[in-house]
């Protein structure tokens, strides 16, 4: 069959986004879930600055339809937001929060959080939650093609935001808690086509397989946060999540590598360049899911490519990033009882009796962690990296059932006393000196995990554990500026700009939020519309 | 059970036999216009009684709960108490309201089909599938799973009984003179989300706009029922359902 083109259409003048263009983002444009792909969690936008901040006014909400504590952050494109929720995509106009088109995956076979899109050339990428690869034309919303990169049936659901590079798409996966083999894999971006696939967990019989026991095959370490990638040695830094069972160990004694680690992988190939595991063994639910910041900083007189690395296990990590190699660390937090400390090749040295038992036993950090998946800001000018920390105490039980996977058998639980709840901060760090410049304590009821977003001009943006969207002062933390949202936050803000004016969104568990400086509204005369 | 039902948790069960099944859903339009269809409408659209089309209420219902409703009926609706193949035929019916059409079973040769879809239908002009085809109709490349086949077959005959919202026509006259033409993806008094024939989008501000003239009747042809024969159009409404792409 001989098809034929009647018309030749000229390819859309609407510009493509380039990979050069992901490498300059954020600047108007936020084009990545991280806003750059160094997880910098810094705009170099100045419109808003510590003297107006507070004259930030809400500009628009969007309702997003049928959301349940939305986690995932927008990325904007020339004036066009695209945020995701689960298995659905809206496009909407980023100065009034108006849709221009939206899809909904009637497909895809299991509901879960989503945290985000990525976009390269015409178009736009989400994963469903059971781990298809959607490719959008971000123009009208066409469905280009829908991709399965993991199997709902194996204990895979997916949830992270694609990480587009030059030409590849990367995606993750998720399901650690309930027994799976985690994984990231490269989608070619074009055609949807699986170039590479690495394990987090080694097969039977290969190096590191030796470091688990009868359940290697449900091992976890899943990949559900999108990683942070180094454009000039073409390196992905991936976080991997908690050994299964979560809270027992007994049946996989050793070190369960590469769990609760940052990998560093070659984009090309997906081949581990080296592994850094910051919680050996883990017992208490505690991934690495937390960015890994890359920046370059003078250490010991001489110019050296870093990671910081904020661990859910309490420590506050600086490697080197093309070795791997430990630096040094320092405590996040003061409620911290599980390790005496570090070593010098940056392995804990635990504390005895600190594992969860079955009568349940107090340990600190908490198992949501000292901090989480949310982001955090480094700012170069000041040498301050500023993240949200949680001081909070559990009771960890655990139980040493048979593990079944796929079952929610996580080994035991953990949660706090209740005379005894966790609260928030805000902490900015010098990360090389192990200072802590200030901290901003919140209120609240513990439960929220709103991300930090600076700004070139001295800002951050967050949420606190009341609902607000807040803004500090990010060299001194004094506040600034704070709107009640209605409820909990989970995310992660953002910042653009479109026709001159800077907006700040952020989305609480049900809807998004704009703010933007205030400007009074002009009277719009309803023009001459006939309708035919 | 309802609630189960409307929370999707019953519609992965096994699909009953006449599910899809062109001779079975024909004969059961013939039992829904003989009984069903004073109330629901002709097609199904809801006149008394409610919409069968609109499928967030009901579409999630298995196969089973749709013919025992059928059948027993339900609040003011009586019993249907057909024989137990002529409840299922009207069952059958009742879902290709509201199946995707890729789901259904369709005649026609879908290859003559894209013949003259990309070709002397006309129909790429507008439409997109793929990465082919022109900006100014909706995109089609996953109109199999996103339409159901009486609709398909519909806007392909009555473009105009029911329009995809984002492809109004307008031509807009901006405050500083320029003109500009496109489709509204969406307006407010404040805002205009137009795009333009290329694919670019332009966000405007209506305070920026001078005057506006919509278009709002499709801009697809209204004559293809006499432009093609019956059998052309079987064959593009069976290529245009097998478009969702993997």
């Amino acid at each position: 069959m001989k098809l034929f083109l009647p018309l030749v259409f000229a390819a859309a003048l609407q510009a493509q986004v380039s990979y050069e263009a992901l490498r300059q983002s954020p600047n108007e444009n936020w084009l990545t879930y991280a806003g750059d792909y160094q997880g910098r969690g810094l705009s170099p936008l100045v419109q808003i600055t510590p003297d107006n901040a507070r004259n930030l006014t809400p500009k628009w909400t969007f309702q997003v339809p049928g959301a349940k504590g939305l986690r995932a952050r927008p990325v904007v494109a020339e004036g066009v937001m695209y945020y995701t929720n689960t298995n659905a995509i809206y496009a909407l106009d980023a100065r009034s929060g108006r849709v221009i088109w939206q899809y909904n995956d009637t497909q895809s076979k299991k509901e879960a959080v989503n945290r985000g899109a990525a976009i390269l050339g015409n178009q736009v990428y989400f994963a469903t939650a059971d781990c298809h690869l959607v490719s959008l034309d971000r123009r009208t919303g066409g469905l280009a093609w829908r991709k399965q990169y993991g199997d709902i049936k194996d204990g895979v659901f997916c949830s992270a935001a694609p990480v587009a590079l030059r030409d590849k798409i990367i995606v993750g996966t998720a399901g650690g808690d309930e027994g799976m083999r985690g994984y990231l894999a490269a989608l070619d971006a074009v055609s949807g086509k699986e170039v590479w696939r690495t394990y987090t967990v080694p097969k039977r019989g290969e190096p590191g397989s030796e470091t688990w026991g009868d359940y290697i095959e449900y091992g976890g370490a899943a990949t559900w946060l999108s990683g942070t990638f180094d454009p000039e040695t073409n390196t992905l830094y991936w976080t991997t999540g908690n050994p299964w069972p979560d809270f027992y160990g007994g049946d996989r004694k050793g070190d369960n590598l590469y769990s609760c680690s940052l990998l560093a992988i070659d984009a090309d190939t997906g081949k581990m360049k080296w592994y850094f595991q910051f919680t050996p063994g883990d017992w208490h639910d505690w991934d690495a899911q937390s960015w890994p910041v890359l920046v370059e900083v003078n250490w010991e007189g001489k110019p050296r490519k870093v990671v910081f690395h904020a661990n859910r296990n309490g420590f506050l990590y600086v490697l080197d990033r093309e070795t791997g190699r430990y630096l040094r660390s320092q405590p996040l937090i003061q409620k911290l009882d599980w390790a005496k400390g570090i070593d010098a090749n940056g392995r804990p040295i635990p504390n005895p009796d600190k594992n969860p038992t079955p009568e349940g036993n107090r340990v600190c950090p908490g198992v949501r962690g000292a901090t989480n998946w949310m982001s955090q800001s480094w700012n170069a000018a000041t040498g301050l990296l500023s993240v949200v920390v949680l001081e909070q105490c559990d009771i960890y039980t655990s139980s040493s059932k048979k593990p079944e996977p796929g079952t929610n058998f996580a080994g035991g639980g953990a949660g706090p006393r209740p005379n005894e709840p966790g609260q928030f901060f805000v902490r900015s760090f010098d990360p090389l000196t192990g200072d802590l410049r200030w901290q901003y304590p919140m209120t609240g009821k513990a439960e929220m995990w709103a991300g930090l977003t600076g700004t070139a001009s001295g800002l951050l943006f967050s949420g606190d554990d009341d609902g607000h969207l807040i803004v500090l002062d990010s060299r001194t933390g004094k506040h600034l500026y704070h709107y009640q949202t209605g409820a909990q936050i989970y995310s992660s803000p953002i910042t653009y700009m479109v026709e001159g004016k800077q907006y700040v969104t952020i989305a609480n568990a049900n809807a998004l939020f704009t703010f933007s400086l205030f400007a009074p509204v002009e009277s719009v005369p309803v023009p001459p519309v006939k309708i035919h | 059970m309802l609630a189960l039902a409307q929370h999707g948790k019953d519609d992965e069960k096994a699909r009953h036999l006449f599910m899809g099944d062109a001779a079975r859903i024909e004969a059961g339009r013939k039992i829904y216009a003989g009984g069903c269809a004073g109330c629901h409408g002709p097609e199904g659209m809801g006149g008394r009684g409610p919409s069968l089309v609109e499928r967030g209420a009901w579409h999630p219902m298995s196969d089973e709960m749709l013919f025992k409703t059928i059948q027993n009926g339900v609040g003011i609706m009586p019993a249907a108490k057909l024989p137990e193949d002529r409840g299922w035929e009207l069952a059958a019916f009742v879902r290709s309201l509201t199946a995707p059409a890729i789901e259904m079973k369709a005649p026609g040769a879908a290859a003559a089909g894209a013949m003259l879809f990309w070709g002397r239908a006309g129909c790429s002009a507008c439409h997109r599938i793929g990465d082919k085809g022109g900006f100014t109709g909706p995109n089609l490349s996953n109109v199999g799973r996103s339409s159901t086949l009486p609709k398909l077959r519909r806007s392909i005959l009555e473009p105009d009984y029911e329009r995809t919202p984002g492809f109004e026509r307008a031509e807009v006259v901006l405050r500083d003179g320029a003109k500009l033409s496109g489709l509204v993806k969406d307006r407010t008094n404040y805002q205009l989300q137009l795009q333009l024939k290329d694919g670019t989008l332009r966000t405007l501000d209506m305070k920026q706009v001078e005057a506006l003239d919509l278009q709002s009747t499709s801009a697809m042809p209204g004559d293809y029922g006499a432009r093609l024969s019956r059998e052309e159009i079987t064959n593009l409404v069976s290529f245009l359902r097998q478009q969702s792409p993997q």
